[in-house]
Order: structure tokens, then sequence, then C-alpha cells
């Protein structure tokens, strides 16, 4: 998995490691049941002190995303957990308010929109009916 | 125990090469070949002799003390205090182990001492009267100035222990101005004391050895207070 | 999962209500009256803790009370589960070392320094010693006194590292030192705590070594203690102000834990529960500087901005008891 953490970029790191890793489990780049590198292994990597990392592992896992399995390890959670669930709702709501809003100021009309909905889902080779 | 020892072998590394054991046995074997070469050299007449003997005393004498007080002096120079504070001993096992290291200097002292007797027997030459009295005496000085100066040791630099030595022995020949001036006589209350002291071996033994002791504890009990309220 | 893998201790240093007071006419390093007023602080087995503050703030003082290299006057000190006086010569093999310069002999040669320090602890290893001389790349023949300052430290660090040391404690290690040694030691401690068995405590005034690293800080700031806790929520619990030069009102300095004042504008460190108000309160009036947003710019200060603006005071932030979470509530264990 790649994790770039920038000490610079104002972005308290911890919030780096949780969207980095939020990013890679919605993009599926990370899959359900996936191990998370060992708070101390990841840690050392990226060379950072292990409370910042526990600490987004801990955030994660309240925003159900990630699960910590005692005595095991951190590992991402299934698909199918309502959280995840939601949270890809929610993206799938703001990006349609987005084009939603787009359409609007390129004077596209709802019907065009929809054309366009199907277009982009033709395109995807995941898309089910 | 273990702290102990573990102290005598790290002083011994403070004082290197020219330190350890061999340090000690340096004082073993220099008198006996200052006497030889003393000996051989001049006439075999008892003024000679006890003209040897003073130098070598002389000599041997400082030596020792300094010796006996050598790991502050290098740990102060060479090294920093610092050590002491870090290592796995405590502060009272420092100091039993430095005062054994000093028994062991006082103890090769006497050893060369006296092996300088034969070795001026066997070059023929006359041994001064009273000898073993006169060394006895000496190594008993030479004592009580480490048993005194190792405190001090604990807790002052060599500097201020310079400063302070120059004073006292301004001091001593002070006071020993005015005590010669009292109608008191001195030698031979020191006379009277030492052949109370030596009539028999036993009684010797028996005083002289609890007073030693109780001296030795004394000063290893001022050395660890000194140094227990000294800053590392 | 659980990183409650400390081997059985908990805790590897509590400090409770610690002092030391000098007289005043002894008084520390410059003359005046010292004193380190009851500092209270933990460190978890497994992690790093940077001692910050700046000079002459007590940090040194602290290490040397807990290493009783000179005699507290209140408090109680436990070193890996043990009291640092009662088990002195216990709790001593098991610390490692390192201060700003050297302790050895400087006559001794960097062999000789690993064979006087082996016999007084049990645990030494020569294998590990004179693996780390040849990974730091010191010579076993140089005297000390032939090493640079950086090699000197790392001597004492190969020293405090051979002998399964479970505590290492740091005084100023990275003084004198460049980026590039400063860089290796972080990457040593990171690899040394990461079986959750070892602790690392670090005093330095160079902050940016401990900025990513860090476990814990514990701020220490003119003899009392300012903070302790998790580094993140020490960066997290403050903001910085920037505004024009002057524009500072009355009830704003007095909101300010730390302000500096330039001919170009000034900066403020200000509570991050206070900055409403800090805002609301500016020279005009409340409505002027709400109704101006580009007024005061704010961002999240480094640690490096946090003690320049706060240092030297003696007073905990004003709301804020200045000891912000004790270790021991602070969660290290991931939740399961």
């Amino acid at each position: 998995m790649k994790l770039i953490i920038s000490s610079i970029s104002g972005q308290p790191i911890y919030q780096q490691i949780e969207q980095q890793i939020r990013d890679a489990v919605l993009s599926g780049e990370l899959v359900a049941g996936q191990a998370l590198p060992s708070l101390r292994s990841l840690a050392k990597e990226l060379r950072i002190s292990v409370l910042t990392v526990t600490r987004a592992y801990n955030e994660l896992a309240q925003e159900g995303l990630l699960e910590n399995i005692q005595g095991k390890g951190t590992f991402v959670m299934s698909q199918g957990s309502e959280r995840m669930h939601e949270q890809l709702l929610e993206q799938v709501r703001t990006n349609l308010d987005r084009a939603v809003n787009a359409a609007m100021q390129a004077d596209v009309g709802m019907d065009a929109l929809h054309d366009m909905l199907d277009q982009a889902a033709g395109a995807n080779p995941t898309a089910t009916g | 125990m273990n702290g102990v020892v573990s102290q005598v072998r790290l002083d011994n590394a403070r004082m290197m090469s020219y330190g350890r054991f061999r340090g000690n046995l340096l004082l073993v074997y220099l008198a006996p070949l200052m006497a030889l070469v003393m000996g051989l050299i001049g006439d075999k007449t008892e003024e000679t002799a006890s003209g040897i003997l003073g130098g070598i005393c002389g000599g041997l004498s400082p030596l020792t003390i300094i010796y006996c007080v050598w790991p502050f002096m290098l740990t102060e120079q060479y090294g920093d205090s610092r050590i002491d504070g870090m290592i796995p001993i405590s502060r009272m096992q420092q100091v039993v182990g430095r005062y054994i290291m000093a028994g062991c200097t006082i103890l090769a002292d006497a050893v060369g001492l006296a092996l300088a007797v034969p070795v001026l027997k066997m070059i023929g030459s006359p041994v001064p009267p009273r000898l073993w009295q006169f060394d006895g005496l000496l190594l008993l000085v030479v004592s009580l100035l480490v048993l005194i100066a190792m405190p001090f040791f604990y807790r002052y630099s060599t500097m201020t222990m310079m400063k302070g030595m120059a004073i006292a022995i301004v001091g001593i020949a002070v006071l020993y101005l005015l005590l010669s001036r009292l109608p008191v006589d001195w030698m031979h209350m020191l006379s009277t004391i030492t052949a109370f002291l030596s009539a028999s071996a036993v009684r010797t033994v028996l005083l002289a050895v609890p007073i030693a002791v109780a001296c030795v504890a004394l000063s290893i009990l001022a050395s660890d207070r000194m140094y227990g309220s000294k800053e590392l | 999962m659980n990183d409650n893998s400390g081997g059985g201790i908990q805790y590897a240093l509590r400090v409770n209500d610690v002092g030391k007071h000098y007289p005043s006419d002894k008084g520390g390093s410059q003359g005046r009256t010292f004193s380190l007023d009851g500092v209270t602080f933990d460190l978890p087995m497994g992690y790093i803790m940077g001692l910050i503050g700046p000079n002459g703030a007590g940090k040194s003082t602290l290490i040397r009370l807990l290493l009783n290299m000179v005699k507290r006057d209140q408090g109680s000190i436990k070193i890996l589960g043990m009291d640092n006086l009662l088990q002195e010569e216990a709790v001593k093999t098991q610390l490692g070392v390192v201060f700003d310069t050297s302790y050895f002999i400087n006559l001794w040669t960097v062999d000789r320094c690993g064979k006087a320090m082996a016999p007084l602890y049990p645990n030494w290893s020569q294998t590990v010693f004179l693996d780390y001389l040849q990974r730091f790349g010191l010579d076993p023949a140089k005297k000390v006194k032939e090493l640079s300052r950086g090699m000197q430290m790392k001597l004492m660090l190969a020293v405090a590292l051979s002998h399964d040391a479970r505590l290492l404690v740091l005084d100023e290690p990275t003084s004198g030192l460049d980026v590039l040694a400063r860089d290796e030691l972080m990457n040593l401690l990171a690899d040394y705590i990461a079986d959750g068995r070892h602790s690392v405590l670090f005093s330095t005034h160079i902050t940016t070594d401990l900025e990513r690293s860090a476990d814990f800080i514990t701020y220490i700031n003119d003899g009392s203690l300012y903070y302790t806790g998790p580094r993140d929520e020490f960066e997290d619990a403050f903001v910085l102000l920037h505004g024009a030069p002057g524009d500072v009102s009355q009830a704003q300095r007095s909101l300010a834990l730390g302000l500096r004042e330039f001919s170009t504008g000034f900066d403020a460190l200000v509570a991050v529960e206070h900055v409403g108000a800090f805002l609301a309160a500016g020279q005009d009036g409340p409505t002027t500087a709400l109704a101006d947003p580009d007024r005061y710019s704010q961002e999240r200060p480094g640690f490096d901005d946090i003690l320049r603006l706060t240092a030297r005071r003696s007073k905990a932030p004003q709301g804020n008891t200045g000891v912000v979470t004790a270790a021991a509530d602070y969660d290290t264990e991931v939740e399961a």
C-alpha cells in the first residue's frame, strides 16, 4: 500500500494517513478482509510516532472502515458493513449534487444528464444493472 | 559485593597502562631497586644506609599517597564525573572499592620497603637500627594522610585540594611551632606510647587492629557522606 | 490489535511530584534561584517521549534527578517498575544513558570503553557492541579524544544499546550533530522501540527531531511542568494567529498564551478553545473583527512556534491546568 506523508503540508499527519487509507479502501485498492500493517511496523516505515498511527487506525475503526481484532491485527471491514455503505452512498449523493450543479451551469437539461449517466455506466465495466 | 569488584575493575581501567596492578607493583620493586643501586654506589656505612632509606621513603611515600587518589585526578582531568552517576554501582560501593585499591597500594608500599632490607643485607650494607619501627611509623603516617584526604577528594576538585593542603601544611607547621614551645617532652611521650604498643606482639594486635579498623571505617563513612552530597 | 507487549511492565517511567530547589546563593547555572517544582509525568512502555523546553528550564536537572546524580527534595520516581533510589543498581543496569558530551576517560580507545563498561552490566553482549561499532563507523583503535562530537555520542549510544537496556535516556544528544546524524539517530530510536518492550526519554531543544517521531511530549518551562501527554494533542491544542502590526487589543493580549510583535505584524498563540473569543476581541470591537475575515490568518503551529511563543512563561496556559492528559488515561491500545 502506498502511503505518502508530508511534514510540510500543514495537515496533521494522522489525518493524512486516515485520508489515504480511506481513499484506498473506497477505491478498492485495499480489499475487504485485507490486513493492514501493524501499528509499529507502519510507524517505523513512515518514520512517524506510533501514537499517530494508533490514532489514525482508531478513528478509521470508529468510522467503520477498519476493524481491530485483538491479537490478530487490523483489517479492512468487509464492504457489506452499514457505515461503509453509508459513506459510499454519501459520496454518490455529493457527486450527483455536483453533477447537477455543473449541468445547471452548463445549461444541460435533466434528460441529457440521464443520458450522460447511462453512458458513464456503460463505459464502466463493473457497473451492474 | 559485585559492585565493589566492578568499581575496582573500573578504576583499573581508568588508570589504564600507568595504573592497574602494574602500578602497584612498581611500588613493590622500586624500593629494593633503589636500595640496590644506591647501596652499590655508596660506601657501606650505617649513615649511608640511613640516607638511602631516607631517600627511598621520601620518594615512595608521596608516590603512594598520590597513587591512592589517582582515580580522582584522572577522572577530573581526562574524564567526566557523570560516568559515576550512570554506572550501576551504588555510591557506597564505589567508595569501598576505592578504599580497597588504596589499601592494596599501601600494602605494596609496605612490601617494597620490607624488601629493601634483605637487598641491603645482600650487598653487605649495614641495616640501620630500629628500621622496622621507622618503616611502621612511616606507613602509619601515610595511611593516616590517605584516610584523611580521601573524603575530601570525594567532594572537592584537585585544585581546591591543593590549596587546602597548602593551608594545612602551613597550619601544621604553626601547630608544631606552638607545641614545641610547650613544656612537654613530646619525644618521650611518643616513645612511651610506642613502647607500650609494641611491648608484645599480642598487645599490638589487640590494640592496634581495632583502632585501625575504626579509623578506616570512620574515613569510609566520611567519604560516603561527602560523596553523597556531591552533585555529579 | 493489542499493543500491550511491554513484557509485563506497563510504564517505563513514572515521575511523581518531583522537585529540586537550589538555595539562592548556589542557584543553578546563572547564579539565580532555580527550582524544579512538583513535576509529574508518565512514560508508558514502548514509546518515545520528548522532553522539551528552553535552555535552563530544568530538563537536564530532571534527567539528573532520574539518575540520582542530584538528590531530589520531594516526590518519587519509578523506573521500569522499580524505585530509583531503593533499587538504584538494578535500575541502572537496565538503563542506557547518552549525554551531550562524552563521559569516558578521553584517553581510552573505543575498544577499551567497551572493555571497561562490559563487566558492569550482566546482559552485556560484546557481539552487539562490535556490531554497533561497525554500523556507526567507529574505529576500535581510536582514542575518545580523537573522535568528533557526533562520534562520541555514537559511542555512548553503542554502549547504551549493548546491554539490553529497557529505557534509553538521552540528554541533548543531537546538539552539535548535523542533519544526517540526527536523522540516523531518530531511525535508530524508532527501531529500538519497534518491539514494544523498550522506551526512550529524549531531552532536546531541537524540536524538529521530535515532530514526527515523538509519541509523548513533556514540556518543562522555567522549572515547572507546562504540558505532558500525547504529542498530537499538544499540537492540536493551539492555534497560531497572525495579524497586522499593532492590531492587538488588551483583551487579546490576555487571551494569548504567547505574543510576538514585529514591524510587519504579530504572531499570537492561542489555546484552541479561546480562538473564538480572541477573534471577537479585536481592537475596534467585535463587529468589525467578524466582518473582516482576512484580518487574522490562522494556522496549526509547529513545535517551534509553540515553544518560541510560550517559553519563559512560568504559568501554565489559562483555562488549562497545564497537564492536558496524564498518559495513564491515554488510549495506547487500538480499540478492538
